[in-house]
């Protein structure tokens, strides 16, 4: 492997790893829409306690089906490093 | 603990069989134990084994009638099927030693494309194909991308949900594994494990429950 190549791949495994790091922005979202939906299933048990129950099972589903987009970025980053980093990192190393 | 190629255990016929598979027949093992265990003298008045085999269904069935009605009666074995077994998995990262199987992307990947397959068989046997595949062009032709992209990004979503979470979990115990050895891994672990692991697995549940019913209706 020449110099270059080398440096090559250190810069493309540093790219990854801030492109991955940048791919997690997108954890905000999930965070502010769960913990407005959690704020909202709270005012609703303690205006009418006895519907817990059902409130509980749609606050879950509604939590989970807008985890998505943090899962879809999560998923994203943790393929860069493991697709990308990972065997080159190896090639660097095996040198 | 993290690898990113599996370890091999032994090969049948050359299929090589990784080591998470392994754990997972061994908890599928011990469930089938338990259901035989536990139903194998059938008293009207329930204690002990049976006393919780009667809980478990009795709290599956009453979340399968609330989302999908009496109609989604025939789905209580199979939706029960998915939230004990997706339970026992997660707990199994709570053995020392022993990588829960959720924390593959394969386990969790199948599990939701066979919800998929129950869901789309569903609908093609209750409505017809004819009116199975219009539903496609609802609300409009054009919507079809759409809707096809939709379908896919379901099955992607409610993998990824479950092995991102219990991935993540790992990822945070190995850091702190790195950073302090002793106490700390222990208590992320049994969060991770104990808390998360419910959770997520009520979650992958309830999201079945609902593909199933968006499907049937």
């Amino acid at each position: 492997m020449s110099d270059v190549t080398f440096w090559g791949y250190v810069i493309v495994i540093a790219a990854v790893f801030v492109g991955s790091g940048l791919a997690l922005i997108a954890g905000i979202g999930p965070g502010i829409g769960q913990g407005y939906a959690a704020g909202k299933a709270v005012e609703a048990i303690a205006r009418q306690p006895e519907a817990e129950g059902k409130i509980r099972t749609y606050l879950i589903l509604g939590a989970a089906i807008a985890e998505s987009t943090g899962i879809y970025a999560l998923a994203i980053s943790l393929f860069m490093i493991l697709m990308f980093a990972s065997p080159l990192f190896n090639l660097i190393v095996a040198r | 603990m993290l690898a990113i190629e599996p370890a091999i255990v032994f090969r049948i016929f050359g299929v090589p069989v990784p080591d998470f598979v392994v754990v997972t027949w061994v908890v599928m093992a011990l469930l089938v134990l338990f259901a035989y265990m536990a139903t194998r003298r059938l008293q009207a008045v329930p204690r002990g084994a049976q006393n919780v085999a009667e809980m478990m269904m009795s709290y599956f069935e009453s979340m399968v009638v609330d989302m999908m009605g009496k109609s989604g009666v025939a789905y209580i074995p199979l939706i029960a099927t998915i939230g004990i077994f997706t339970l026992s998995l997660n707990m199994s990262g709570l053995i020392p030693f022993v990588t829960s199987p959720t924390t593959r992307l394969d386990t969790t990947l199948s599990l939701a494309v066979f919800v998929f397959f129950v869901a789309h068989g569903t609908s093609v046997y209750r409505k017809g194909v004819r009116a199975y595949l219009k539903a496609y062009l609802e609300p409009y032709p054009f919507m079809l991308p759409m809707n096809l992209i939709g379908e896919v990004g379901k099955v992607l979503s409610h993998g990824f949900r479950l092995y991102g979470n219990m991935f993540g979990g790992l990822v945070m115990t190995f850091v702190f594994y790195q950073l302090v050895p002793w106490v700390a891994p222990g208590i992320l672990n049994i969060w991770f494990g104990v808390f998360v692991g419910v959770v997520q697995s009520m979650v992958f549940t309830l999201l079945a429950v609902a593909y199933i019913q968006v499907q049937a209706e």
